[in-house]
Formats: C-alpha cells, structure tokens, sequence
C-alpha cells in the first residue's frame, strides 16, 4: 500500500467543520457474515482491515450560546475509488443524534477465536487498529438510534476496546445531559448542525451534467441577488445559495482549471446561403483554413462538375459515391504536390464519399479509424472539426410539406469533403441535422470521433404560420471529452466540454427589424434537447403523463455558437452604403467601421434587444449580400433592388469554464454560385484537461467548507480593513486602486454583498469599480477586492461643471451579520476634456483653478473660441505639419496625458523636451482627436447634421455656418484650415479621403439610437468643402 | 395560540454610549468591556412575551454612532416602528446629540414611530451629569418613553424593550418582512425576561455582532 492511511480521528477532523468537537474516533467494520465484502476478504490478498474502513466516531457541538452542548454519533465508510491515488476518502453513512432515547451497547460474540494472550481486561495494550483482527478479542457494538429514527439499530464490530468504552462514555454523558435539559432553555434546533452532514440535497451545484444557462451566469452576480440595500436585508438565504455557487465556480476556474493541461480544440465554422443551388464550385477556400497555396490554386480551379437540379433523379437512381467518384479530384488538388498526392487522393477521395454517405452511426466507424491508418499529414492548422450550417438548401415547394431524401445534403457534404482537399481523408461526418432549407453538419478529425458524445439534435420552424420550416433553426449539442495526453487508462474519465451549434434563418427583409428579435427570442425559447433524463416532481411539478424528460435549452452549454443567415441590414440609405463600399482603398477599412456602426445586429445588441451578451468579432469583410446573375448590378456585383448587407454571421458565447479565442472572420467573395457570399470563422477552443474524478473531489472538498452555511446558528464575523479609503486626487481616465480586505475571524464560512443605499440602485457610486460585488470567505482566511477609482467621459462631463469632492459609503452586508461601512473618498480633478465648447469658453483660467461651478463668467463675457483646442491646433501648425501619419497613428498615451495636464493646469505643454521627436507631433494630434471626441455635444450640433448633409455646393455651406454659435463657427474654420493646410502636404496628399473619412464622425458625431441616420456621404461631403 | 407581531426595532445615538452593549445585553444578556466602536450596522432579533402570552419580535438594527456615517442612518430607520435613542448619563452633550436625533426622527420617520430616550451606564451613577428629572422632563414634554439602564449590570434592559413592546400598536399588522429567520432553527415560544435579567452576565466570549 503506497497511500498514506490517515488515523481515525484526521478522518473525522478532516470531515467536520471547527465548529465540531471530534470527541472520540475508532475503527469499525461490518460484522463479516452480514457483509457482502467476504469475497475480497479472501481473494483480492489485500490487507482486509483496509477494505472498506469503517469508522465510528462521537461528534459534539457546542452552541454559540457556550451553555449547551449536544452530540451525534457518526458513522463513515471509506469511498469506492475507480483510481487508487490520492488520500482515500470517507463518506458519512450516518448521523445519530445522542438523545434520551439513543442506545448503544457492547457485547463480545462467542465465536471470536482468542489467537493472543490478550485478555479482554488488558486491552490497553491495543495501541493502533489497523492490525490483523486475529490478535486481539472482537467487539461487538450496536447502536439503536431510537425514538422516531428512520434508521434501524445497526451492528458493527471492533477491536478497540478502550476507545469503544470513551465511546460509551461519551453517549452516556450526552444522552444525560440531553435528557436533563428542558426545551424551553435555548431557542435553536439542538441538531441543526447535523442537517450540512446529512442533507440529502447536499449536492454542489457544479457537479451537474448540465451547465447553467449562459444567459444567467453571463449577468452580473449582484443583479441576481435579492433586492437588498442598507436597513432592508433581501433573502440572505437565497444570496447565499447564488455566491456560494459563485464563488466555487471562481474557486474552479482559478485553482483548478488555470493549474491544469489544457486541449485546443480548433473549430472553423462556415455559414452559407446557397439559395437551392446544388454545389458547382470548388468550396475549398470556405472549409480549409487559408493558405497562401489554397488561396491562389482557388483561382484557376475549374469548377466542380454541376450537379444541376434538373439531374436529380438520376442522382437520387445512383449510388452518391458513384457520382462522386465521376468527378476529377486530381484537378481538386491543383499546385505543386498536385502530381505526388495524385494517388492518395483518390483512394481519399472514397473515403470521404463513404464518409459522407454514413449517418452519424456513432460507432460503426470507430473500428475501420483505426485498420487503415491514415497517412496524410495533420497541419497545425487543420481545423479539428468543421461545422457548416447552410440556409436556403431548399426552395421547392414541395420541401416544405416533406422532405424525403438527403440528395442534397449529400451534394454538399461531398462538395465540402472535396474542398478539403487531401486532407478529406482525415475527416468524417459526425452528424447532421436539417429542416426544410436549414441544414447543420459536423465534420470532425477522424481519430477525435471519440471524444465526442451525447450528440442531441433539434429543430424549430419559425416561418410561415410561425411554425413551418422555411425560416427557423437546427441545432446540435455535443459533448467534447478530450483524451488526456499519455493516458490510454480505460477507467480514466475526462471531464467533458459541452458544445452546442444553432444554424439559423431569421425574417428577411430590411423592414423586419423587429421580427428578426422575435424569431432570435422565439428560438431561444424554443429550440431544446431532450435530455432523455427523465425529470422528477422537482424539476417538472405535475408535468403530466408518462416520464417526462428534462428539457435542455440550447444556452445549458459551455459554450455556445450561433451561424445565422440572420437577414440583419444596414441601417444607412442604399446610396450610401453602395458610395461607402466603392471607396478608394485606403478608406476602406474606415468605411467598413462606419457602415459596421450602422448594421442593424450591432444596433440591436447595443440596445440589448436580441443576442445579448453574443460576441461577435467585428467584422472586416464586405457585405455578403445580394449578388447575383441576371439582374442589375453594381460595379461592386451587388444587386441594385436590394441593399449589400451582412446577414451572414457567426457568433459565440461563452462561460468563463472555456476559453474561446477567434482566429478568423471572413467571406469568401471568390465562391459565386449563390446569391450570398459564403462566411467562415476559426475558433480555438481551449479547454482543461482533468479526470473527472479530480474535478468531483475539488468541489466536493470545496462543498464540505460551504455547504452548511444556512444552518449555522453562529453569526459570521468579518474584519474589513480598511474602513476608509482616500483616493486623494482622482483625474479623468487615469484609474486608482486600492485593496479592501475581509479576513473572516469567526468560526464560519460567511458569506457577504454590498448593498446599494437605494431600491434598485448599484451597490457602489458610478466612479468606482469593485473586482467583486459578493463574495465568500472561510474561517481564518481573507477576501481581497479591489476598488479602482475611475472617471469616464460621461462621468467627467457631470463632474467638470459641479463640485468634484467624491464622497460614499459602501455597505458591506454579511449574510445573516452585520453590515460593514467603508468610506470611500476622493478629490476630483477637473478637466478640459468631456466638456462643451460653450462652457470652456466662459472658463476664467485654466479649468484645474475653477474652484466652484458658479465662478464661470456670465455668458457675454466668454472668449471667442475655447483656449485649449486653439493651443493644440497652433502647436501642431507650428511643429507637426511636416511629420506624416498624424491623426491616423495612436500616440504615446502617457504623453496624452501629459499634454491634456498642461491644457488643464495652463502650464507649459512640458512635453517640447522631447524635442522634434515625431511621436510627439503623433501626441498631440492624438490629443486633439481624444479632446473632440470627449466633447458632450459635437462641433456640428446634432440638429443641423441632415441639413449640413444636404448642402450640394460650397457656398451652400459656408452659409449654414450662420446658423452655429459663434464659437463653434471659429472652432469648425480653425480646424479645417488647419486639415486643409495638412491636406496639401505632400505626405497627405493621397490621404486626404482619409483625414474626411477620420473627422466626420468627430466632428458631426454619429447617431446611433436613430434608425433613419443621417447620410454619412452628405457630411462627408460638407466637410470636403472646407479642407477640400 | 397567541398572537405574534413583529417590529423593527432602531437604535441611535451618540459613539460609545452603549448601543451595541445595551442590544447584546438584550439579546444574549451578555457584556463585553472592550468592544470595539461599531463601522457598520448589526442585525439582530430577540422575542418578548407579555402577560398575555403575545409574542413581540423585534428585529434589531444597531447602528453606527460614528458622525461620519450619520449620513446612512435614515437607510436604516426607514420603516422602522419603533426607536431607542440612547445616551449616557456621564455625559452630557450625548444626550443633546440624542435630542438632535429624535428631532430628525420626529422629521423624517414614520409618524407612527415609537421612540424611546434611553439613559445608560447607570452602574456610573456616581459620575452622572445629567440627572433623571432633566431627561424625564424633556421625554414628557416631547411624548417620548424613558428609563436608565445599564448594558454592564443589566439593570433596567429587559424592562424598557418590554415597555416598547407593550406600547406597539398591536392591532394594526406590523410591517412584513420576507426573508428573516432560519429554516433550522426550532419557532421559538418565548423568552423568560425575569430569568434573562436576573442571571449573571454570560461567558465573555467575544460579540460576533
């Protein structure tokens, strides 16, 4: 035996909380005859002292009264592990409170068989259990718990005859002491220390198969909680429940998963709206990672023999594999190791035709993976599974109302697996899942085929009648277990990943705004699993007849991703946005940022209307839809009826147990046979590596600190230090931090929130940030939650014009304690940035010397034009013109810094030290960006952007200035003098677009809660009139 | 079965005049020397049974004394039913600072509200600077309850939260409040006053309020 044994007694102290007192613990078994343990007992040849320990013990509790006392005696069994490491473990099999009626006894059988001189009287001698029974004289102990106890007496046996006495002893003074008291002296549950050990929905959270709910967990802890604030508790019960659930779910990520080997699981995920076209071209480019070899050989591959609808019967009489093997998949593999493959891509190319016709049967292939080994080479950038969800498979009518054969999802897996290439032979289908037009498929590595299982699959028709499938999703759920690195231990269980896939169609047309939410909120209800978990009362009250089955959303997942044909349109006018995609190249990417602000799914994110907490990658690619054949086009190939638009996406969400990382997003414009571009993106999926085993003992060690806190009738004590934070002077963007401790010097796990002062109000002031809003602590040890003061833009525009002393108290509630106070304090510093144009200019001095609100001058009063945007734009007329890239590179931020503390304070721009160092020149135009973007209303007043955008001529426009402030009109004729100075320079020549393309948006700032935006071209064009 | 109400309960007044003794006294009947000021506020609840076997439970709110943190009390008297205003009879600007909170609760609480003027550490009765006509007069004229306690000796404790107790409307239903008391621990019947305040203070082990 290589394992530690533990005594009796570090078992027990092991398992109870310091609130419990371990009076006595001894070694006990079951009495042999009643055991079903004999075979090992003879066979296994093991020490059979140490099958199965057994272990009794008396364990007490004093209360917090410090008066009364009252003890159970418990009874452990050691745990049946699968893996013999680590320390063995002991579960409670019971817990017998000592009351009036408990009895328990000893005797000594007759047939133990005396092998010693030992008598039964000099059993002190007995020093240490774990000897070979033979030896010494066999107890027999029995315990009947009495009264009302469920349980029956049980029989054990020893061979510790003094500790079986201290054992009698102990029951006999508890028993006493707790038949001599009378009810009426304490006003807790005598035994309600005991419910932690025992309570049958004592299992963590953490150890359900199925994960929480993204949307749940991707809220912020605090808005879950109970409304709480200062004088009015919530539910402490029901808080703690959410963060303690919380805090193992931090406890498992930090401790356990960043300590562990992780798996990379590369995903590449392709959406596509083949618009009932069958495959006619090579699809490599969209199902292989992009190589520089696949890119150019994409060109000049002829396209795929067509398999046009009008042959489908002929395709449906043949076998597919027939029909593939027809098709010439030497000139699939076109470029250099075209003529060396040539062989093996045949051979390949079956394999991937049998492949492809195989449902996803889940083991009838794992055989045939491994007699013919595959001998094309893995790159590291061969995607480890590949998931492609296509739209519009379909448009018959006919398909609607049945749809009988897969001709055409083989057509398109084939055309998939023959886009792969060579490496085809490495993949096979996984499974697949289509209603009507929508089809997922999932393509993996052939050696991972099993590490992936429970694979569900579910469909929701939301089109016609909200129910048929000509709109709607399919969806695949799966469990990914990575095989540990090195092991091939069969009994070695990894703790498995569950992924889920939605391939959905949501309402066409640009009008459709709205229903595109409803069908986004109407799948999400909708599309489930079955779980084949049959659900009990708990979980499904009175859910009808038969076994009903757990429902599993398609959000219980780790991580979860949505490829939608989401039909989501650009918020700006056709013109616009086809003037905007023509661009001259150098702003194109400025351009693909702006028509980005205006697409609809950004617009209904930001307004948490549908795909709330989604993440989506921003997108660099083109619109990818309408092209098409046949109809007016632009020079761009866009239909002219319909705006370009991205309804082609991919997006994920994720909980914090994966680490989900994307390495691509793009269309692939080189694939034409369909209406809409084809759009792929790569995921890493990165998850830990651990047994099964590892992660259950974590948390069940984590369960036996937390578990009880609702019965603990001792009141947590926290010390919080400190309980005033000074911040000193707080400046606009440079956040401060300081450390709040809460070190738990009670006797048990505590668990605590901060309140808010007001119903429905944030626990903590708007210029402060907490790294926890709950959190949870042990006995003896310290939380630590930093407080970083922070003033944003918003913030800084309120503070900048009232008074700028900081002043709060946090509330701190423990749960089922007290509520601690912290102060927290700080100065404000004031700053010219997140101001308006109108105030700066009635500033006395510098905006640090402004003492109270009140000291502006009157409004007739005011300078002509703000100081600090004038003294900026004159340093850079007289010390950047000549230095190229301004405005279009960042600049050093701590410069910034400096440079916005001389506008502030009025002193000197200190940085001139640095002499002629362009990245100071880059500094200060950075500056003068940041100063006019922070501006609460823009250069251009809101109101008059339609009209600044209608102004067809430049002498139009120089009239419209009438209409601004005055100094707003001698900001506007200072800066664009000044861009257009910098728009004759030879470095800027060519950029001139670009430095439009850059200020519109500052200078006229975008509406984005509008739905009817203004045009982008027609300020744009305005601002040409000046600098142009 | 009798009746059962329950009540918050608020404690104000100036730092260390006791407030946080005078509940743990009440509560665990115990006292503690050396106890640290209260920065916060603790949360704690005790029962009384009158003679006609009612049952009152209060739900205590201690607050902080501390000026700095005056500005959250109204959190916490907010609803309240009933308060104690407690000052020190050694000291004699703590009762003018109990005054200035019972002028705020006559301001800002409840209208209903009971109010209490409780004068503490009568074990120092030797260094009293406010004497008892002084504040009984001011509590008559200001209709406010009074009595002297001492948290140390325990004198005087029992009596004055049983007197709150006896005054609470106990027709109209008190204020409701979900989410109090402990699914392990047994309903509690009542608490035998006489018992609590005649025992002799408890083991010193520390607070944990």
């Amino acid at each position: 035996m290589s394992q530690k044994i533990r005594s009796a007694m570090d078992v027990v102290l092991d398992l109870i909380h310091p609130t419990e007192e371990a009076k006595v613990a001894i070694e006990v078994r079951s009495p042999f005859k009643a055991d079903n343990e004999t075979e090992t007992w003879s066979g296994s040849g093991d020490d059979p002292a140490l099958h199965r320990r057994k272990i009794l013990a008396v364990v007490t509790h004093l209360h917090a009264d410090g008066k009364h006392e009252h003890g159970c005696v418990f009874v452990l069994s050691e745990r049946l592990k699968r893996v013999k490491t680590g320390p063995e473990e002991f579960l409670l099999d019971y817990a017998f409170p000592i009351v009036g009626s408990f009895a328990i006894s000893m005797s000594q059988p007759r047939r133990t068989i005396m092998t010693s001189k030992t008598a039964i009287g000099e059993a002190t001698t007995v020093a240490y259990t774990l000897l070979p029974t033979e030896i010494f004289p066999e107890l027999t102990v029995t315990i009947n718990p009495g009264g009302d106890s469920p349980f029956a007496p049980i029989t054990l046996q020893t061979n510790d005859l003094q500790g079986l006495r201290k054992v009698l002893d102990e029951c006999k003074r508890l028993r006493d002491a707790s038949s001599a008291e009378n009810e009426d002296d304490y006003d807790f549950e005598p035994f309600g220390w005991v419910a932690p050990y025992i309570a049958d929905d004592a299992i963590p959270p953490l150890l359900s198969p199925i994960p929480p709910d993204l949307r749940t967990i991707k809220k912020p802890i605090h808005t879950r909680l109970s409304p709480a604030r200062a004088g009015a508790p919530g539910n402490d019960f029901s808080d703690m429940e959410l963060i303690r659930e919380d805090w193992m779910r931090r406890k498992v990520e930090e401790e356990l998963f960043a300590q562990s080997e992780k798996t990379i699981l590369r995903v590449r995920i392709g959406t596509f709206n083949v618009n009932g076209k069958m495959p006619s071209q090579d699809l490599s480019a969209w199902v292989r990672e992009q190589t520089e070899r696949s890119a150019s050989a994409s060109v000049f591959i002829p396209p795929l023999k067509e398999i046009s609808p009008l042959t489908m019967e002929e395709a449906q009489q043949h076998p597919v594999e027939k029909e593939l093997e027809a098709l010439d998949f030497n000139r699939m593999t076109a470029g250099p190791d075209a003529a060396t493959t040539d062989a093996s891509s045949t051979t390949t190319a079956s394999d991937a035709a049998r492949s492809a016709t195989m449902s996803a049967g889940p083991t009838s292939e794992e055989t045939a993976v491994s007699e013919s080994p595959v001998d094309v080479p893995e790159d590291e950038s061969d995607p480890d599974m590949l998931v492609l969800g296509f739209q519009e498979l379909d448009l018959s009518a006919e398909a609607l109302l049945y749809s009988s054969t897969t001709v055409r999802e083989d057509a398109w897996c084939m055309a998939a697996f023959a886009g792969l290439g060579e490496k085809a032979a490495l993949y096979e289908k996984l499974v697949s899942k289509q209603l009507v037009g929508m089809l997922l498929v999932i393509i993996v590595k052939k050696r991972l085929r099993t590490c992936f299982s429970e694979i569900k699959t579910s469909s929701v028709g939301t089109g016609i009648m909200g129910m048929l499938g000509n709109k709607g999703a399919t969806a695949i759920r799966l469990l990914f277990t990575p095989t540990p690195p090195g092991t091939k231990a069969p009994e070695y269980e990894s703790k498995p990943t569950v992924l889920t896939f939605v391939n959905a169609h949501l309402a066409a047309f640009d009008e459709m705004f709205e229903r595109r939410n409803a069908d986004f909120h109407d799948l999400s209800k909708r599309l489930q699993f079955d779980s084949g978990i049959v659900a009990d009362e708990a979980v499904a009250p009175g859910s009808g007849y038969g076994a009903a089955t757990v429902q599993l959303s398609v959000f219980e997942s780790d991580t979860l991703f949505w490829l939608v044909n989401l039909n989501y349109r650009i918020l700006l006018q056709d013109a616009d946005i086809r003037a905007l995609l023509a661009a001259p190249a150098q702003v194109n990417d400025e351009n693909i940022k702006t028509l980005r602000k205006f697409d609809q799914l950004a617009f209904t994110m930001r307004n948490k209307k549908a795909f709330e907490d989604f993440t989506e990658q921003p997108l660099s690619h083109p619109p990818t839809y309408r092209f098409a054949v046949g109809v007016l086009t632009d020079g761009l190939g866009y239909d002219l009826k319909r705006k370009p638009a991205w309804t082609d996406r991919i997006l994920h969400m994720t909980s914090s147990a994966v680490s989900v990382k994307q390495t691509s997003y793009t269309s692939h414009p080189m694939i034409t046979m369909s209406d809409h571009k084809p759009v792929s993106a790569g995921f890493d999926v990165e998850v830990p590596v651990l047994s099964m085993h590892e992660y259950q003992n974590f948390i069940e060690r984590l369960w036996r600190d937390v578990s009880g806190l609702e019965y603990v009738e001792e009141r947590p004590r926290v010390r919080v230090s400190p309980t005033t934070i000074d911040f000193a002077s707080v400046f606009y963007k440079r956040p401060a931090t300081k450390v709040l401790q809460i070190e738990n010097v009670g006797n048990v796990p505590c668990s605590f929130r901060f309140v808010s002062k007001a119903p429905a109000a944030d626990p903590c002031p708007r210029w402060l940030r907490m790294s926890a809003t709950t959190g949870l602590v042990l006995p003896g040890e310290k939380a630590e939650i930093s407080l970083t003061a922070y003033v944003d833009d918003a913030l800084a525009s309120r503070l900048n014009t009232s008074f700028t002393r900081l002043d709060e108290t946090l509330v701190l509630h423990t749960a089922l304690g007290r509520d601690h106070f912290v102060a927290v304090a700080g100065d404000y510093k004031r700053t010219c940035f997140a101001t308006s144009i109108s105030w700066l200019v009635r500033l006395p001095g510098p905006v640090r010397e402004l003492r109270f609100p009140s000291d502006i001058l009157p409004e007739d009063r005011g300078v002509n034009a703000p100081r600090e945007i004038m003294r900026l734009v004159n340093w850079l007329m007289s010390n950047a013109t000549d230095v190229g890239g301004l405005f279009f590179e960042r600049g050093d931020e701590e410069l910034v810094q400096q440079i916005r503390e001389s506008l502030d304070t009025g002193a000197e721009f200190a940085v001139d030290r640095h002499g002629r160092d362009p990245k100071v020149a880059l500094a200060f135009a950075d500056a003068l960006i940041q100063f006019l973007d922070s501006l609460v209303e823009p250069v251009i007043p809101a109101a008059l952007h339609a009209r600044c955008a209608e102004m067809s001529s430049r002498d139009e426009a120089f009239e419209i200035l009438d209409e601004l402030p005055v100094v707003n009109v001698n900001v506007w004729i200072s800066l664009t003098a000044f861009l257009h100075f910098i728009g004759q320079q030879d470095a800027y020549r060519d950029h001139l677009e670009r430095l439009v393309a850059l200020f519109t948006p500052i200078l006229f700032r975008d509406d984005l809660s509008s739905l009817a935006p203004v045009s982008v071209v027609g300020k744009r064009n305005f601002l040409r009139y000046f600098v142009g | 079965m009798s009746k059962q109400f329950q009540f918050k309960l608020v404690l104000l007044g100036e730092s260390a005049v006791g407030k946080s003794s005078l509940v743990l006294r009440f509560v665990k009947d115990q006292f503690d020397d050396y106890r640290e000021s209260t920065i916060g506020a603790a949360f704690l609840t005790q029962t009384v049974t009158l003679e006609d076997q009612t049952t009152v439970k209060f739900e205590i709110w201690d607050t902080a004394g501390q000026e700095r943190y005056k500005s959250l009390a109204p959190m916490y008297y907010r609803n309240a039913n009933c308060a104690v205003v407690v000052y020190d009879i050694t000291q004699a600007s703590s009762l003018e600072k109990a005054k200035s909170w019972i002028r705020e609760l006559q301001r800002q609480a409840d209208p209903s509200i009971v109010i209490a003027l409780c004068g503490n550490k009568l074990d120092l009765a030797a260094r009293r600077q406010v004497s008892q006509e002084e504040a009984k007069k001011y509590a008559d004229e200001e209709g406010l309850m009074w009595g002297e306690t001492s948290a140390k000796t325990g004198e005087g404790v029992s009596e004055i939260f049983t007197a709150i107790a006896k005054k609470l409307p106990q027709t109209a239903p008190p204020s409701a409040r979900g989410g109090a008391g402990r699914p392990g621990a047994a309903a509690r019947t009542g608490v035998d006053l006489n018992k609590q305040a005649t025992a002799g203070p408890g083991q010193t082990e520390p607070c944990n309020c």
